[in-house]
């Protein structure tokens, strides 16, 4: 029909050409993939390099490895062997340091430097939890002059919360307690509640106050803190100073040198004449004249007395316990070398977990549905197009707008039903009000209304620390004290005022779900959902139709098809899908600094509703947290060494998803 | 020509002898006045046939003239189709196909379908054949189900080779084995009607043959419906053969003599491979 074209005619392109085009391109992909490596080695090596600092040996990581010093002025007038102006040098127990944490005792031991050691005082410093507000009270000592003698410089002991609420400090101390002599240690509690209660009436909304007052004149003067409720400082009117079980600790003891030799704890002792007297202990003079200056070393401390870190090389802290601390620890928002990121970390797994349990079968579910149960009405295949679109639109929101939405919908759910602190619902909690005995010791009543305190009559439930009943001696207001000290124990007024103190098990369920790690996971459910659910489809879609047929043909119902042969044919698939997003939910940041917000969370979730921090917001802030140039370890170091950490999580999530994977996919041999 | 094709010299003489017979009266397969269509296509035009019981019927035409559309109405695989509808009269003996109120898982385990290309599930061998009597049997004990799948695979001679590795991926046999192993799946739940969908069209000329011999051995047993585009297949196997052309059928009667004497020129172009 038609003549053979004349192929001849023409030109051959060039296979050099040719391949000219595919070896530009070649060597396009080459760099580019080059550089991706690259990048990828780099940005590795960096977080490795930058966070090594903090899993390193380094000097002043643990207390154990190290000490800090600190200098003060003796009171001379008190002291037959120390002169007044006299430098005095103050340690922290390195034992007690290392054990961190609520109810640990960090003393300090003051030692002449100039005439040997027979001036000694113990100043414990205690960072405690106040557990409603999950935050932190930081003792604080003002800046005090340099001529200020010990006594002057207890008046200004201060307490402050660390997220540096204002007005939250208080000055505490009365120069009656700072009486050196033991045997001038006793005081007028009244008087000195009296004090206190004053200044707390400036303050609002601090939760802590002070019991001070006297013990036997062979006893240690002791102040002590105790929890209460904002603004109900009448409570102070029963401060006694005893020895308090459960929860309190030393804020400040204070004693003779004959009382320390006498008193102080035989380890202490021993540490003092290993350590101090052999000389050990570093002590700047010029850096004692400008006494004001605050470093931010050690502890938390703004004092009139130089803080330094004197390390002690030790072969005892390996590197595994560096790693151990600084996953364990709670976050510090002064000292990056004992910031830890435990209830960070913990917060992850909790949110990641539960978010996964929700996402995976609702996204994997939906997926089926929109795949595999398309209905043959027009109309509702309509709203099932409408839903498939609506998923698809809602993977590329950003998450910080899920945050916004979990924090409406979760976490206070319109407002509907009541608030965080008065939920409509609650379940699982116990509640106690916890009050002290006239003979100083803490008991619980427990309640079934949160709201409202229990009238004390004789004969009622009561509960002592450990949950064991005990038999309540209620006595009237004026009524005399028994004698007997075992009547004494668990005798209260009737007018005696106590602070709600809840127990929430693992189970604790409220709604509105409030700031929680239900509604952190459920709003990092909605962030992911829609990556599982198109993942999913895509998984399902892949799976032969033939193997539908197949099985339809044989009289398996739709239900039956997806249970048997295109879930286990698409599982593979759905898992890629179910890894990518969950890792997506590890790292997920945004949504969770709208919803939870609270950075300085000092321990990790005990139930559904507990607050909860996770490691990219602990990343994010530490990462904000000022440089110091003169400490080996800053807050940028624990921000790479916390960010490996939260590599090295996603990897495991992710090893187990793949080995479960592997074994839901365990090919036939 | 056309006597060749039908009554060729045959490595299997018993076949020749099966074609004589006369065809059973019974009918398995009511069609009366069938019209299908996807959305506003009609694939079918008033189809009328009867199937018989116990015999291999033979759908044969040109692609796209709707053989396929009859024979997955036959057991209502077009219901998941979007868009497909049927009217007229498809029932069996005692069951109205096409009515709503019937129960298709029911009637899929009286009518099993086996489809063009191989589909075992990427499951065991064991678990391929014991798949349908699973969904359908309660009460089925380990024995029972053990035996099931022995029968089911003899019956369709895929036994012998199989029979060491049962427990390995269907995936792993050869194409006609797996085809065999569907056929197996299918008759393993007791269907009295058998579908093939061009069976043996993605397979090599030595597994047809075997597939072939399967055919005519289970027609004692079950009622076949096999659609070919394979004249020579068509003329070998089956009993009765319909000619279909563009959704209507064009001439329906006993295979020797659709192939030796159609009443239509159009058949007679088609057999001869004149158009088609």
């Amino acid at each position: 029909m038609n003549a053979r074209p004349d192929f001849s005619k023409f030109e051959i392109t060039s296979i050099a050409s040719r391949k000219r085009w595919s070896n530009i391109f070649l060597a396009i992909c080459g760099v580019t993939s080059t550089f991706s490596i690259v990048i990828l080695i780099v940005l590795i090596t960096t977080i490795v390099v930058s966070a090594l600092p903090v899993f390193g040996p380094h000097s002043d990581r643990l207390a154990s490895t190290g000490r800090i010093v600190f200098n003060a002025q003796s009171n001379a007038e008190d002291q037959s062997s120390v002169a007044k102006g006299d430098l005095v040098q103050g340690v922290f127990q390195p034992e007690s340091l290392a054990k961190g944490g609520l109810g640990s005792l960090n003393d300090a031991v003051f030692e002449s430097t100039e005439n040997g050691s027979p001036f000694r005082t113990i100043i414990g410093f205690y960072s405690f939890e106040v557990s409603d507000s999950n935050d932190d009270a930081i003792l604080e000592m003002t800046n005090a002059p340099p001529s200020q003698t010990i006594d002057q410089f207890l008046k200004q002991l201060k307490v402050r919360s660390s997220d540096d609420v204002a007005n939250a400090s208080l000055v505490i101390l009365t120069s009656e307690t700072a009486t050196l002599k033991a045997s001038d240690l006793a005081i007028d509690d009244e008087l000195v509640s009296t004090r206190v209660i004053e200044q707390l009436k400036s303050v609002s909304d601090w939760q802590v106050f002070l019991l001070a007052g006297l013990v036997t004149p062979d006893d240690f003067a002791e102040i002590r803190f105790q929890q209460a409720n904002a603004g109900n400082l009448s409570k102070l009117r029963k401060t006694r100073v005893r020895k308090r079980a459960g929860q309190m600790n030393w804020l400040l003891s204070v004693m003779s040198g004959q009382d320390s030799q006498k008193y102080a704890p035989q380890k202490l002792r021993k540490y003092i004449d290993d350590q101090i007297l052999t000389g050990q202990l570093k002590v700047d003079s010029a850096e004692l004249q400008g006494l004001s200056r605050r470093k931010r070393k050690g502890f938390d401390l703004a004092t009139a007395f130089d803080i330094q870190w004197c390390p002690v090389p030790s072969a005892d802290t390996s590197t595994i316990d560096h790693i151990s601390h600084f996953l364990t620890a709670k976050p510090n928002s002064s000292d990056p070398a004992t910031a830890g990121i435990g209830p960070a970390l913990w917060g992850s797994v909790w949110a990641c977990t539960f978010c996964a349990l929700f996402a995976l079968p609702l996204g994997i579910g939906t997926a089926v549905f929109l795949e595999e149960f398309k209905p043959t009405q027009r109309f509702l295949l309509f709203l099932q197009n409408l839903i498939q679109l609506n998923i698809t639109n809602l993977a590329g929101v950003p998450s910080i707008v899920y945050g916004i939405l979990g924090l409406t919908a979760f976490a206070t759910m319109f407002g509907l039903f009541g608030s965080d602190k008065e939920p409509l619902l609650r379940f699982g909690g116990k509640y106690y009000y916890q009050y002290l005995s006239e003979g100083m010791h803490p008991f619980l009543i427990p309640v079934d209304d949160p709201e409202n305190p229990p009238k004390l009559v004789p004969g009622m439930a009561a509960e002592d620390g450990d949950h064991q009943p005990i038999k309540l001696n209620v006595i009237g207001v004026d009524d005399p004290l028994p004698e007997d000290p075992d009547k004494l124990k668990w005798t209260i007024r009737s007018d005696a005022e106590g602070g709600m103190h809840p127990e929430k098990p693992w189970y604790y369920f409220q709604i509105p779900f409030g700031r929680g790690v239900l509604a952190a996971a459920l709003t990092l459910m909605l962030v992911i959902l829609p990556v599982i659910i198109i993942a999913s489809q895509e998984a399902i879609k892949a799976v032969p139709s033939s193997l539908r047929q197949g099985a339809m043909g044989l009289g398996a119902t739709r239900w039956q098809v997806v249970k048997n042969v295109t879930l286990p044919a698409a599982i593979p698939g759905i898992m890629t899908g179910a890894i990518l997003s969950v890792s997506r939910a590890i790292g997920e940041a945004a949504p969770l600094v709208v919803l939870c917000g609270v950075v300085y969370i000092s321990r990790a979730p005990e139930h559904l509703m507990d607050f909860i921090s996770v490691l990219p917001i602990q990343i994010f802030y530490l990462t904000g947290q000022p440089i110091s140039e003169e400490s080996q370890i800053n807050f940028q170091n624990v921000a790479a060494a916390a960010s490996l950490v939260l590599l090295v999580v996603l990897l495991t999530f992710n090893t187990v998803a793949i080995v479960l994977r592997q074994l839901t996919t365990k090919p036939l041999s | 020509m056309i006597q060749s094709l039908a009554n060729r010299p045959s490595q299997r003489p018993v076949r020749t002898e099966k074609v004589m017979q006369e065809p059973s009266t019974e009918t398995m397969l009511n069609i009366q006045g069938l019209s299908a269509w996807y959305g506003d296509f009609q694939a079918l035009h008033d189809i009328s046939l009867n199937i018989g019981e116990n015999q291999v019927t033979a759908f044969i035409g040109p692609s796209g003239c709707g053989k396929s559309t009859l024979l997955k109405w036959c057991n209502r695989m077009n219901d998941v189709v979007p868009g497909a509808s049927a009217k007229g009269t498809l029932e069996l003996p005692d069951l109205n196909i096409l009515s709503a109120s019937t129960d298709v898982v029911a009637l899929r385990r009286r009518i099993g379908i086996v489809f063009q290309k191989p589909n075992p599930f990427p499951k065991s061998i064991y678990d391929n054949i014991a798949f349908g009597p699973r969904l359908h049997f309660k009460n089925l004990s380990r024995t029972d189900l053990d035996e099931l799948v022995e029968w089911s695979l003899r019956k369709a001679a895929v036994w012998d080779e199989v029979k060491d590795r049962l427990r390995q991926s269907a995936l792993g046999l050869s194409g006609g084995q797996q085809q065999r192993l569907c056929i197996a799946r299918a008759i393993a739940v007791g269907p009295q009607i058998l579908l093939m969908d061009e069976p043996c069209s993605a397979l090599d000329p030595a597994s047809t043959a075997r597939i072939e011999e399967l055919i005519f051995e289970l027609r004692e047993q079950y009622t076949i419906v096999i659609v070919t585009h394979n004249m020579q297949q068509a003329a070998r196997v089956s009993d009765q053969t319909a000619f279909f052309f563009e959704g209507r059928v064009v001439e329906a009667g006993s295979t020797q003599k659709l192939f030796t004497n159609p009443d239509q020129k159009q058949t007679e172009d088609y057999v001869t491979g004149k158009f088609g």
